[in-house]
């Protein structure tokens, strides 16, 4: 994966409710700090000179395989892996979707037959294992703690 | 009004099948990793993932994101098709620019150019080019001066024409 040049995007809102952006690209060594910095110092100068107002503002590194490495199967990317995880917070979950799912990891008899994934299956514990006790989390910052449950989803 | 970060900073991969179809693929990191430890955590979920999938990772993007929770409201009139172009000249001898949507009229001059001794422009060129400035070129060059900013006009799409026309 090679990394590219991390850019600082400013979304911006007209008055008929149309968005656009700024996209400003930072040294390739910039720090989130460093970057969060040079964000709020654009912020700073750009809303003054748009009759548009700043609505939010992101911070991208970005990655891309080059060249291109080729599919290893030929499982369509609509058909995903769902895996749903508990996660550490009372009531509160994350859905992980793996595009493209093996179809040897679903279960191959009984009533979830071709639908319900191999929990067992090594590289579905491998997988469950990393984002248990990896830094992972769901959008709202908590941390996973158990898979529940991973099925098979047309996901056009 | 305060710019907010959001709990979570977000890994996002693209995964391209054999027959060229694309799919995305999200998961979260809290908003306090460092990007370094965000970009490692994410090369071990990839591996992680390609080993359950027949499709393969083409492209990872790692987003810190921050929202307003009070805008103020747009100037009216103002539409993002009105763009301020500016092109800034960088070390390596060629250039690199950005789009201000909706850009001040006040800043024009007549003849649609940028007036490059208003203020508020030179306020940009100051973020943009200043001592200890981090804006680059997107090959890394570092950005020297400001070499051209006028204004131009983009074609109003369908989602960004007015909602009740």
């Amino acid at each position: 994966m090679q990394q590219q040049s991390p850019f600082i995007r400013l979304s911006l809102e007209d008055s008929s409710g149309s968005a656009a952006g700024v996209n400003a690209w930072v040294r390739p060594d910039s720090t989130v700090a460093e970057a969060e910095s040079g964000a709020a110092t654009l912020t700073s100068v750009v809303g003054p000179l748009s009759d548009a107002v700043i609505i939010s503002r992101h911070i991208v590194y970005r990655g891309a395989e080059d060249p291109r490495p080729a599919a290893p199967g030929l499982a369509p990317s609509s058909g995903a892996g769902v895996f749903v995880f508990t996660c550490e917070a009372p009531d509160s979950y994350a859905i992980v979707v793996v595009p493209g799912i093996r179809a040897d990891l679903l279960g191959p008899a009984g009533p979830g037959a071709g639908i319900l994934i191999d929990l067992a299956a090594p590289d579905v514990v491998a997988f469950a294992d990393l984002l248990i006790s990896g830094i992972y989390c769901n959008p709202f910052g908590v941390q996973l703690l158990t898979l529940d449950s991973a099925f098979y989803q047309w996901r056009p | 009004m305060a710019f907010i970060n959001t709990p979570a900073a977000t890994l996002s991969f693209t995964f391209r099948d054999a027959s060229g179809s694309q799919a995305t693929m999200q998961i979260n990191v809290p908003y306090g990793t460092l990007a370094a430890a965000a970009i490692t955590a994410a090369d071990a979920i990839r591996t992680a993932m390609l080993a359950l999938s027949d499709a393969t990772v083409v492209a990872q993007s790692l987003t810190y994101s921050y929202f307003d929770d009070a805008p103020a409201a747009a100037n009216a009139g103002s539409r993002i098709e009105e763009k301020g172009q500016f092109i800034w000249r960088t070390a390596n001898a060629r250039t690199t620019g950005f789009t201000i949507p909706a850009i001040k009229d006040s800043v024009l001059n007549t003849s649609g150019s940028i007036d490059r001794t208003d203020p508020l422009v030179v306020a940009l060129d100051g973020a943009v080019v200043g001592a200890g400035a981090i804006f680059c070129a997107a090959d890394g060059s570092d950005i020297t001066s400001l070499y051209k900013a006028y204004q131009r006009f983009n074609r109003s799409t369908k989602l960004s024409l007015p909602a009740d026309r």
